[in-house]
């Protein structure tokens, strides 16, 4: 799967940046930055409320991106990659306030092995045969 | 090694070095007269070209333009060029007006040939036969205005020409976000938003809201931060 790179809201820097989207929405498609730096892939806690995701009883774990704060709770959650659909980990971000989502080691690079081509402004993605979500539950 | 963990290729979308066609970039870089190297999308160079259309219709008619415009990738977006117009500094006028209008910098802080590649390198397709209409009227509209160091000449056969959109599938309204609609959704900030094929189509406080307006119409869905949010980039 390939993707060129695109430009997020505010901006017209071209960045590597890959749509993603959840069965449960699936007339949505989600920007997302492929950031290798992340340790989670993260989007806002309102895509949990639309898909029904009950975040209740799950703790809320802290994190921090650039110099904001925040707290996010962790489910597994299938995620759509073109036509790659696969249970991921996802954290669901109070507040996230940023225009994309973020695709990082958990749930995402755990998931696809990622090429990222910036001559070419071009992202590669090869999915791994056995979604990692699976393979933690062995 | 972990050896449970096969790479699984697509059917049909194959990687690696085959002999797959590689589309054309978004963008490119093009170093200016100062030597500071700015970004030309190819999104912005379509815009432009469809605003010098318009104008360039209205100041021929002299009647108001003619609404809608054609589209961007339609192939009556053409350009002239004229980079045999007499003399170097006045090489190429149009194309550098439209890069110049694109870049939103004055004409004269672009060099004609680094201007000519960067739009090869975006896919426009540089014609070279016709008969260039508005050269003189342009040339005569610049004469008195333009310093333009004589930088080299584009290729000599392509004396006139015009410039087309190329025809990569990827830039033919496959992006729901292009870098013109990013860039001017500032305006919603503390929104959402919904786009498709370059257009907003919603905007509402919240995502429950917006899935509200949009019903079932596909769309890219985003938050658009605040000026002062702390970006994660």
């Amino acid at each position: 799967m390939k993707f060129p790179f695109r430009a997020l809201p505010g901006e017209r820097t071209l960045r590597p940046v890959v749509d993603i989207a959840f069965p449960g929405l699936p007339n949505l498609t989600i920007p997302a930055l492929v950031d290798s730096g992340a340790f989670a892939t993260r989007v806002s806690d309102e895509f949990a409320e639309e898909l029904g995701v009950d975040l209740a009883m799950v703790a809320a774990v802290p994190f921090s991106v650039g110099l904001g704060r925040y707290h996010s709770r962790r489910a597994i959650t299938d995620l759509t990659v073109r036509k790659d659909t696969r249970p991921c980990e996802i954290e669901f971000v109070s507040g996230w306030g940023h225009d994309h989502a973020l695709l990082g080691l958990r749930g995402f690079f755990d998931n696809y092995v990622v090429r990222i081509d910036a001559v070419a402004r071009m992202t590669e993605l090869r999915a791994y045969r056995h979604p990692a979500a699976l393979q933690q539950q062995r | 090694m972990n050896n449970d963990r096969t790479d699984e290729v697509e059917a049909g979308d194959p990687t690696g070095e085959t002999g797959e066609r590689q589309p054309a970039p978004t963008a490119v870089d093009l170093s200016l007269n100062n030597e500071e190297v700015v970004q030309l999308t190819r999104a912005d160079v379509l815009a432009a070209a469809s605003t010098m259309l318009r104008d360039q219709r209205h100041h021929d008619s002299g009647t108001a333009p003619v609404d809608p415009l054609p589209s961007p990738d339609d192939e009556r977006v053409q350009l002239q060029l004229d980079p045999n117009a007499g003399s170097g500094d006045l090489a190429a006028v149009d194309v550098l007006a439209v890069v110049a209008l694109a870049l939103n910098v004055e004409p004269d802080e672009i060099r004609p040939r680094p201007a000519v590649e960067a739009l090869r390198k975006l896919r426009f397709t540089i014609i070279g036969a016709g008969v260039v209409a508005n050269a003189s009227r342009t040339r005569r509209n610049r004469r008195d205005t333009t310093d333009e160091p004589a930088d080299a000449l584009p290729a000599p056969t392509e004396s006139v020409g015009r410039l087309v959109p190329g025809d990569s599938p990827e830039q033919q309204g496959h992006d729901d976000l292009t870098p013109d609609l990013a860039f001017r959704l500032q305006r919603l900030a503390g929104q959402w938003v919904a786009v498709r094929d370059g257009k907003l189509l919603t905007a509402a406080p919240s995502l429950r809201e917006l899935r509200t307006a949009l019903g079932e119409q596909r769309a890219s869905v985003m938050f658009v931060p605040l000026p002062n949010k702390n970006r994660s980039r």
